[in-house]
C-alpha cells in the first residue's frame, strides 16, 4: 500500500471535520479556510462519489483557485491537479500556502466571516458582498461556482448548519 | 372585422367568462397550481436541453466542422431526441421543456450560476425550482464541466486577455453588478422573429430554398462563398431538427388517439398552414425550436393579431371557426407561451426575482401602409388576456390616435381595469417616428412590435439585442461626487475607478459640475459599449444562431448569420436605471449651489452630506427634499424649467453618446429607460443621492418620476412626453429615446364603477392626452396602497394578484421585498381628480 491507508484517512477526516465544525460554530478564526480545504482534500481521498467531482471517467478537473485576504497576506492556493504514484495517476487537491501565478480565479475577502458566508451560508447575499467590497473576484467565476458546490456538499459530511 | 363588426357581438364577447371555456378554465387552474406550488405542483428545472446539446457538442469537439454547423447539429440533436409529451389537454402540440412549467438550462450563458445551489434550489424560500438529485448530478458531472471555459463570458475574458487587456476593466466593472450589466452574457435573445414565411411556405420549402442557395455558393470559389455555403447547410440541419420534433410529436399524438392534433402535425410546420389551428401550432413549434437555440429571455412572438389573421379570416369565412373555438385556441397559445420560466440562482432571485420569460405579444395599431390594423383577433386576444390574467405573454397594445377607433382604446382601457395591469399601451405616432429617425424604412417602422419589456423593434427584420446594456446612472453620480471613486469599490488595490476626473474643489458652477458628470457618464458608457461589443464578437464566433437566422429577413438572403450582422437592421439597446433619481440629483445640486451662501464649496458640502447618508446634514436634506425642483412635478415656473432642462439634457446626452457608437454588427446603440426589477434590487445596495434619496431605498422605476414627488397626474404625463418627442424651434423634432420607455403609473381602483363607460372613457382620454404630449408608452397597476400592503403581509390571500413591474407583469407574491416595497410606495393617482393620493396621507387616514 502506498500512502496512508483509508482507515487512517478517515480518522484524519473526522478530526478535521470536528475542528472545522468547532471553528464555524465558535469564532471563525483564520484557520477556517485551511480546515475547509483540508476537509475537502480528505473527503476527496476517502469518498469515491465525492471524488467524481474532480475525476469522472476521462474528465478531470484541473484548476488553481487562490484565496487571499485584502492585505494580500496569508494567501492560499487550492490546486486541483493529477498526481502519479507508481502506475496510478489520480486527481487530487493540493493545498499550498501562497498565491499561485495565473490562477483560474482569485478571491479576495475582508475577513474569514465574509468568506464563510460566501461559501457556506444557507442564505448568501452575494451582491451585498460584492458591493460592500467584502469580497472581490478576478478570473473565471465558473471555477468558483464549482468550488462552491463542492464546499456546500461538504456540509453533509460535517453536519454544518 | 368579420365576427365582431357590430356592438352586440362585442358585448357578447365582453360577457364571456372562463365558465364558457371549460378547457381554458382547467388549464388555468393547473397553471396557477404550478405558480403557487399547490397540489404537489411547481416550477421544475429542465436539464434535457443542456444534456443533449452538451452531448452533441462533446461529440463534435474534435471535428474540423465550423462552429455554425456544430451548433446546428447540436440543436437538431436536441430537437430530434427530446421527450415528446402531451401533459394536459392543451390543443397545441409541443412544449419548451419536458416539464409542465420548466426552467431550461443554458450552460453556454449563465446556467452555471446555479452550480453552488444544485442541492438547495428545490427547497429555497424564494421561488424554488425543483431539481431531482439525478439531474443535479448530471449537471454537476456531465454538463457544467464541459462549459466551464466555454461560456460567452469566459470566451470574452480569454479574448480580451489575449488581444485587448486594457478592456478587462470593463469586465471587472460588469462583474461588480452595480455599474452596468451586459445582456451578451445571459440575455442576448431579446428579439421578434419573422413567422410569416414559415406559415406561408412551410419548412420544406424554406429548406429547399436554402439548398438552392447553398448550391449556388458552390459555383463560386472563394472563402466567403464557402462560409455562406456552410451557413446554408447549418440552417438546413437546424430546420430538419424542427421537422424531426414535429414528426415524433405526431406519432405520439397518434398513439394517444389525439386525432385533431395529429392531423395538424401532419401538415405543419413542414407545409404551409391552411387553418387557424395549423397556423397557431406551426408558429408555436417554431417558437419552441428558437428557444432550443436561444435563451428563453424575451423571445417575443410579435404581432400575432396580424400574423394569424389571414388564417382566422379564411376559417371564419368558410364557417369552420367561431368565437369560442378561436378564444380556446388563443388561450391555449397563451398558456403554451407561459410554459417556461428563467433559471435563476437564489442571489439573483433576491435581487431581480419574479419575472417570467417575458415573451411580448403586440396587438393593434396601424399596418405597414398606415391604415387601421385592428381586427377581430386584436379584440379576441385582448379578451383572452382578460380572461386568463396570467403573467405571460407580456401583452402590449398599440394605439394610433386619429387612425384607430376610440372604441378600441376603450376596449384596451377596460382590459387594463379588469386585469389591473395588462396590457401596456404604445403611441404609434411617436414610436414609428423614433424608428424612422433610426434609419428604418417607414413600412417596417409601422410594422413594429415590442420586444421583452417595452422595446419597439421592426418585426422579423431587426436584430435589436435590446438588453445589450443596463447602465446604472446613479453610479455616474457617485463617480462625479467622489472624483472618479465609488467607495467602497476598488479595482484590485485601486480605489479610483476612473483615473480621469474633475476635482470638486475646482468646481465653481453647476455647469462645471455637469461637465464633470458628463465625463464620468462618457467613461461608463464607453466601458459598457466596449464590453457589449466584445460579447457580441464572442457570440458571432462561438454561439452563432443558424436556426433563429431562418426566421428573419436578411440572413437567408445574404448567407450571413444573425450574430454576424445578417439581419436587415442591426442595433443594440442600452437601458438605464435611476433616471429620475439622477435628474432630481442634478436639480438638487443646481438649486443648492445657487442658494448656498456659506463659506464652503456647496459641491463638497453636498458630497459630504451624501457620503454621510445625510446624517448630521439635516438642513441640506431639508433643502433638497422640499426646495429643489423635482422631475415630473408641478411647482414654480423656474423650478419646472430647471427640472425639464436637466431631464432633457440627460436624455439627449445619452442619445448623443450612444448614437456615436457602433455595435459589432455595424448598428447603432439605442438608449432606453426600462428597469424590470433592477431599480429595486440595485437600490438596496445603493448609496444616498443628492436628491435626498437615502441609502438602500429603491431607485425610481423606468422613466417614472420618483415615487411620492409628482402630485399632479397631468404634469407628470407632460414631463415624460416632453422627453420622448422634443419639439424644437428650428429643425425637425427630436426623438431621443428609440429604445423604448417604461412609464409605470398606479391608479386607485374604482370598485363601484369598474364597468362604468364614463370611467373607462376617461381612462382612455387621459392616455390620448399623454400621447398628444409626445408620450411613447404607459403601463398601469390598478391597486391601492392598502391592498398592496395587505398582500405583502398576507401573500396567501392574494395568490393571483398581478402587478406591473417596470416592463412586464408579475405576481406580487413572487417579487422580492424591495420590489414589493417599491410598488407600494409608487405614487397612487386618483384618475378622476388627476391628483396623487400620497402614502402619508393614506396612512394618516387609515390610522
Amino acid at each position: 500500500m502506498i500512502g496512508p491507508t483509508t482507515a487512517y484517512r478517515k480518522v484524519s477526516l473526522n478530526r478535521c471535520l470536528k475542528k472545522l465544525v468547532s471553528c464555524v460554530e465558535n469564532d471563525l478564526t483564520d484557520d477556517f479556510l485551511i480546515l475547509l480545504l483540508n476537509a475537502m482534500r480528505l473527503v476527496l481521498a476517502v469518498d469515491s462519489a465525492y471524488h467524481r467531482n474532480i475525476e469522472n471517467g476521462d474528465e478531470v478537473f484541473n484548476a488553481a483557485l487562490v484565496f487571499a485576504n485584502s492585505e494580500g497576506s496569508n494567501a492560499i492556493t487550492a490546486r486541483f491537479e493529477p498526481v502519479r504514484i507508481l502506475f496510478i495517476k489520480r486527481q487530487r487537491l493540493r493545498v499550498v500556502r501562497g498565491a499561485a501565478k495565473r490562477p483560474d480565479v482569485e478571491v479576495t475577502f475582508v475577513d474569514t466571516k465574509a468568506l464563510w458566508e460566501f461559501l457556506l451560508s444557507d442564505d448568501p447575499d452575494v451582491f451585498a458582498f460584492i458591493f460592500n467590497n467584502k469580497l472581490q473576484t478576478r478570473g473565471n467565476l465558473n471555477y468558483l461556482m464549482k468550488f462552491g458546490y463542492m464546499a456546500n456538499h461538504l456540509k453533509s459530511f460535517a453536519m454544518i448548519g | 372585422m368579420i365576427l365582431l363588426s357590430d356592438k352586440s357581438a362585442l358585448r357578447s364577447l365582453s360577457e364571456r367568462t372562463l365558465e364558457h371555456l371549460p378547457r381554458l378554465r382547467r388549464l388555468k387552474a393547473e397553471y396557477m397550481d404550478i405558480i403557487n406550488g399547490t397540489n404537489g405542483k411547481g416550477v421544475e428545472v429542465c436539464i434535457e436541453r443542456a444534456r443533449l446539446i452538451t452531448e452533441s457538442m462533446k461529440a463534435s469537439e474534435k471535428s474540423d466542422e465550423p462552429m455554425v454547423i456544430r451548433r446546428a447539429k447540436a440543436i437538431s440533436h436536441y430537437l430530434s431526441n427530446r421527450a415528446v409529451q402531451f401533459l394536459d389537454d392543451n390543443l397545441l402540440a409541443g412544449s419548451t421543456t419536458s416539464k409542465a412549467m420548466g426552467a431550461p438550462v443554458y450552460p453556454e450563458l449563465l446556467g452555471m450560476s446555479i452550480w453552488p445551489e444544485l442541492d438547495t434550489i428545490s427547497t429555497r424560500d424564494a421561488n424554488p425550482q425543483k431539481l431531482s438529485e439525478e439531474d443535479a448530478q448530471t449537471l454537476n458531472l456531465d454538463v457544467f464541466p464541459y462549459w466551464i471555459e466555454k461560456t460567452a463570458l469566459e470566451r470574452t475574458r480569454t479574448r480580451l486577455a489575449e488581444k485587448e487587456p486594457e478592456k478587462l476593466v470593463a469586465l471587472e466593472l460588469m462583474e461588480r453588478v452595480s455599474f452596468f450589466m451586459n445582456g451578451g452574457g445571459a440575455t442576448v435573445s431579446h428579439m421578434v422573429p419573422n413567422y410569416q414565411d414559415v406559415l406561408k411556405k412551410g419548412l420544406l420549402k424554406m429548406i429547399e430554398e436554402a439548398h438552392q442557395r447553398e448550391v449556388a455558393c458552390a459555383e463560386e470559389d472563394s472563402a466567403a462563398a464557402k462560409a455562406r455555403a456552410e451557413f446554408y447547410q447549418a440552417t438546413k440541419i437546424a430546420m430538419h431538427g424542427i421537422l424531426a420534433y414535429a414528426k415524433r410529436l405526431s406519432a405520439e399524438a397518434d398513439r394517444l388517439g389525439l386525432e385533431t392534433i395529429k392531423e395538424v402535425l401532419e401538415k405543419v410546420p413542414a407545409h404551409p398552414a391552411e387553418s387557424f389551428h395549423q397556423a397557431i401550432n406551426s408558429l408555436w413549434l417554431c417558437h419552441v425550436a428558437i428557444l432550443a437555440e436561444n435563451v428563453n429571455m424575451a423571445v417575443s412572438p410579435g404581432r400575432l393579431d396580424q400574423i394569424l389573421y389571414p388564417y382566422f379570416e379564411a376559417d371564419v369565412s368558410a364557417g369552420k371557426l367561431d368565437i369560442d373555438r378561436a378564444l380556446e385556441l388563443i388561450g391555449c397559445l397563451w398558456l403554451k407561451i407561459s410554459d417556461n420560466t428563467n433559471l435563476v440562482p437564489e442571489s439573483a432571485e433576491k435581487m431581480f426575482g419574479g419575472a417570467g420569460s417575458v415573451p411580448a405579444v403586440t396587438l393593434g395599431g396601424i399596418d405597414d401602409q398606415g391604415h387601421d390594423a385592428v381586427n377581430d383577433l386584436t379584440y379576441l386576444m385582448l379578451s383572452v388576456t382578460d380572461l386568463l390574467c396570467i403573467r405571460d405573454p407580456n401583452v402590449n397594445a398599440r394605439y394610433c390616435d386619429g387612425v384607430n377607433e376610440t372604441g378600441y382604446l376603450d376596449w384596451i382601457s377596460k382590459t387594463i381595469l379588469h386585469t389591473r395591469a395588462i396590457p401596456a399601451i404604445y403611441n404609434d405616432t411617436v414610436v414609428v417616428e423614433s424608428l424612422v429617425n433610426q434609419g428604418v424604412e417607414l413600412a417596417d417602422a409601422r410594422d413594429y412590435a415590442i420586444v421583452g419589456c417595452v422595446e419597439p423593434t421592426t418585426s422579423g427584420c431587426s436584430y435589436a439585442e435590446t438588453s445589450a446594456i443596463l447602465l446604472n446612472l446613479t453610479a455616474v453620480m457617485d463617480l462625479t461626487l467622489n472624483e472618479g471613486r465609488r467607495p467602497p469599490f476598488k479595482l484590485g488595490n485601486r480605489d479610483r475607478i476612473n483615473p480621469d476626473f474633475v476635482s470638486l474643489e475646482s468646481i465653481d458652477t453647476f455647469e462645471q459640475f455637469l461637465e464633470a458628470f458628463d465625463m464620468q457618464l462618457g467613461f461608463l458608457v464607453d466601458q459598457a459599449v466596449d464590453l457589449a461589443n466584445a460579447l457580441g464578437q464572442a457570440h458571432c464566433e462561438w454561439l452563432p444562431t443558424p436556426l433563429l437566422s431562418c426566421f428573419y429577413v436578411g440572413p437567408l438572403q445574404s448567407g450571413r448569420d444573425l450574430s454576424a450582422g445578417g439581419a436587415k437592421y442591426n442595433s443594440s439597446g442600452a437601458t438605464h436605471v435611476g433616471f429620475a433619481d439622477v435628474c432630481d440629483s442634478l436639480n438638487a445640486v443646481e438649486a443648492f449651489a445657487s442658494s448656498y451662501t456659506g463659506d464652503e464649496s456647496p459641491f463638497e458640502l453636498m458630497r459630504d452630506a451624501v457620503a454621510a447618508d445625510f446624517v448630521g446634514y439635516d438642513e441640506v436634506l431639508d433643502f433638497v427634499l422640499h426646495r429643489a425642483p423635482k422631475f415630473g412635478s408641478s411647482g414654480s415656473k423656474a423650478d419646472c424649467a430647471i427640472a425639464t432642462r436637466n431631464a432633457q439634457w440627460l436624455v439627449n446626452r445619452l442619445y448623443e453618446r450612444y448614437q456615436m457608437k457602433r455595435n459589432c454588427r455595424g448598428g447603432a446603440y439605442r438608449p432606453a429607460f426600462w428597469t424590470m426589477t433592477n431599480h429595486a434590487g440595485l437600490g438596496q445596495i445603493g448609496r444616498a443621492l443628492p436628491s435626498g434619496r437615502r441609502a438602500k431605498e429603491p431607485f425610481s422605476s423606468g422613466i417614472t418620476p420618483v415615487s411620492q414627488t409628482a402630485k399632479d397626474l397631468l404634469v407628470a404625463y407632460e414631463s415624460i412626453g416632453a422627453l420622448c418627442w422634443q419639439r424644437r424651434d428650428l429643425g425637425d423634432p427630436l426623438y431621443p429615446i428609440p429604445g423604448g420607455i417604461a412609464l409605470n403609473m398606479k391608479y386607485t381602483p374604482v370598485y363601484h364603477s369598474l364597468d362604468d363607460v364614463d370611467y373607462t372613457h376617461q381612462f382612455g382620454s387621459i392616455v390620448r392626452g399623454y400621447f398628444a404630449e409626445g408620450g411613447m408608452q404607459v403601463q398601469y397597476t390598478i391597486q391601492d396602497y392598502g391592498t398592496l400592503l395587505e398582500a405583502k403581509q398576507h401573500p396567501e390571500k392574494f395568490p393571483d394578484l398581478i402587478v406591473r413591474v417596470s416592463g412586464y407583469s408579475a405576481f406580487f407574491k413572487d417579487l422580492n421585498e424591495a420590489m414589493q416595497d417599491e410598488l407600494i410606495a409608487r405614487s397612487q393617482y386618483n384618475l378622476l381628480a388627476s391628483r396623487a393620493v400620497l402614502l402619508n396621507q393614506y396612512k394618516g387616514e387609515a390610522s
